[in-house]
């Protein structure tokens, strides 16, 4: 369960694992550490991670086909049947102190011998004028949160990635039409969900184009394109990609790539002994939600060796 | 609402850790029949009593449900203000609402509602001195969140106005309010996108937020440009 009161959890104890996020990643480490008989806790922000706002997934081994949100009932359920305690909390920043390290909220101070921090990414924002001003009046980041309040309405998706075409497919259910918006020549979705966007009739893709301004009064009206067209919509759907969460990371002097993202290794290590990074925060060139385990799965076992190799007593 | 042993074994785990006695006020639309038993119309109304008297009974007698027909007892209706349902109320030993509930809380919207119970019947939360410290700096205030079942942001944000809510014991009272189920409300808010908070009727907050950053906004500090995440 989560949010667990505060009588449950040590404060002043040093845990051997602390793992940084709520998604994929953060569980499968949390989910190993724990049977590893590791001392472990996991700080997330949110509970579920990104995986949680898309509709439908269906590569996730195993799983023929399942809903985002489904999927992390099921990894929270893993989770409590291990009893792995959970907070929900954002981590600021990260100090080395004696032979453990302590991670700072704005409010609590928690101690660890070890952390994978796999806190994901945030949706990246196009950065156009009337982009903020209409941010929950037309402009949204998420289909599935947002999609139902555009039903036979005529919306866009800006984006030519898979979690584009996926958006626009989902999307395509309940409004009149889904015009996707791409300043690329052809999408870049997963061959499957390319031909279904193709024979979705619902669906149109403009291509080599940019959209510079949104506008409206009280909700979304138009947008503008690079060749100054003015385009008639109803709803404009952001799914540019994201840039990861690595302030924290970085706080410590992790290293990171010139994205941003946490430079590992096979052994989910960061240039940080001790300090392991997993998940979409990382840089893998392929981001799923299976990687993120598997990534999060080896930080866990690089963990457990570390803390061992400390030799503490317990 | 259809639990698996497990989850239901985790449910009555932390309906176990209640601590004061405490009473929900659930506004359903019922009518009493001839044989005595409760005919309620309202769907919502009919799964949402299921879940909350599923609670009471998990909960070592610490949780009492008082269902209130707004048909049958228009008076308490009006005196709690309440013209939707189904409706739970919160309210303090002297009626003073702390949090609503317009909405059936299941799915992933369950546990921060149980969450809600706790804190509502004693059990310290986690943020809750930082709270307190600030609480005197914070006038009287009304927060409302627009939620939808599907929206995967609404679960991690509900609990943040809540948490305010029964930490500050009404002074700052929280209404949760699923739009599917109150389409009226929605447009009257122009709801367009979930979570989104109103904040004394006049500030509005999209995506989700983290205490601090519901304190910095009630407490007015100016160091910090927030707006609402999709992390
Ligand atoms: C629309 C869409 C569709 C997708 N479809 C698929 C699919 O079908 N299959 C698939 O495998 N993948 C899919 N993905 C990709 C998948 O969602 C990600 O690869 C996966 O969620 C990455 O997991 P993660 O745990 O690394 O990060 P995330 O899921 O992003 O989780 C990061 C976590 O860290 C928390 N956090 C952030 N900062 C902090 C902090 N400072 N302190 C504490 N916690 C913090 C966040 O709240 C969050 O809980 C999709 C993505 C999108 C956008």
């Amino acid at each position: 369960m989560f949010n667990i009161d505060m009588e449950s959890i040590d404060l002043e104890k040093i845990y051997d694992l602390i793992v940084l996020g709520g998604g994929p990643a953060a569980i499968g480490c949390a989910i190993y550490a724990a049977r590893f008989a590791m001392d472990v806790l996991v700080v997330g922000k949110t509970f579920g991670g990104l995986i949680a706002t898309t509709h439908i997934v269906e590569n996730y081994p195993a799983i023929t086909s399942i809903s985002g949100q489904g999927l992390m009932d099921m990894f929270k359920d893993h989770m409590d049947s291990l009893n792995i305690p959970y907070i929900s909390d954002a981590i600021r920043s990260i100090d080395k102190v004696d032979d453990h390290f302590e991670l700072h909220s704005f409010f609590q101070k928690f101690k660890a011998y070890s952390i994978c921090i796999s806190t994901g990414t945030e949706r990246r924002k196009l950065g156009v004028p009337g982009e903020e001003e209409f941010a929950g009046r037309g402009v949204s980041y998420c289909a599935t949160c947002d999609g139902p309040f555009f039903k036979d309405k005529i919306v866009c998706v800006i984006g030519g990635s898979d979690s584009a075409a996926k958006e626009a497919l989902f999307l395509a259910q309940n409004t009149k039409k889904v015009y996707i918006i791409y300043r690329g020549e052809e999408i870049r979705a997963e061959p499957i969900n390319k031909k279904r966007v193709y024979e979705n009739d619902k669906i149109e893709i403009i291509y080599k184009t940019k959209i510079v301004e949104i506008k409206g009064d009280n909700t979304v009206k138009s947008v503008i394109f690079d060749n100054g067209k003015e385009f008639d919509i109803d709803g404009v759907f952001i799914e540019i990609g994201s840039t990861p969460n690595s302030d924290v990371a970085k706080s410590i002097g992790v290293e990171t790539n010139v994205k941003g993202e946490i430079k590992i290794n096979r052994k989910s290590e960061t240039n940080i002994p001790g300090i392991f990074a997993a998940g979409d925060v990382a840089d893998a060139p392929f981001k799923q939600a299976i990687t993120g385990v598997s990534e999060g799965v080896i930080a866990a076992y690089s963990a457990f060796d570390y803390v061992k190799e400390m030799n503490i007593e317990y | 609402m259809l639990f698996s042993e497990n989850e239901l074994n985790n449910i009555k785990r932390e309906m176990g850790k209640l601590k004061d006695n405490i009473v929900l006020k659930l506004f359903t639309d019922f009518k009493t029949q001839e044989d005595g038993t409760k005919l309620r119309r309202c769907m919502a109304c009919e799964a949402t009593y299921e879940l909350l008297k599923m609670l009471e009974d998990l909960s070592n007698e610490k949780l009492e449900i008082e269902e209130i027909s707004t048909e049958e007892n228009e008076e308490l209706a009006k005196k709690f203000n309440v013209t939707k349902i189904p409706a739970i109320l919160f309210v303090d030993e002297n009626d003073k609402e702390i949090i609503r509930y317009l909405a059936h809380p299941t799915g992933s919207e369950f546990i921060p509602f149980l969450n809600s119970i706790q804190y509502f019947s004693g059990v310290r939360p986690y943020y809750a001195d930082q709270i307190l410290t600030h609480l005197k700096k914070i006038s009287k205030s009304n927060m409302k969140i627009f939620i939808t079942p599907t929206c995967p942001y609404c679960p991690a944000t509900v609990p943040v106005l809540t948490l305010f809510a029964l930490v500050s014991k009404g002074k700052i009272s929280a209404e949760v309010i699923d739009v599917n189920l109150n389409p009226d409300i929605g447009m009257k808010y122009q709801v367009q996108g979930v979570p989104m908070t109103v904040i004394n009727e006049k500030e509005v907050i999209h995506g989700m937020f983290t205490p601090q950053d519901l304190l910095d906004k009630l407490v007015g500090s100016k160091d910090r440009d927030f707006g609402g995440m999709y992390a």
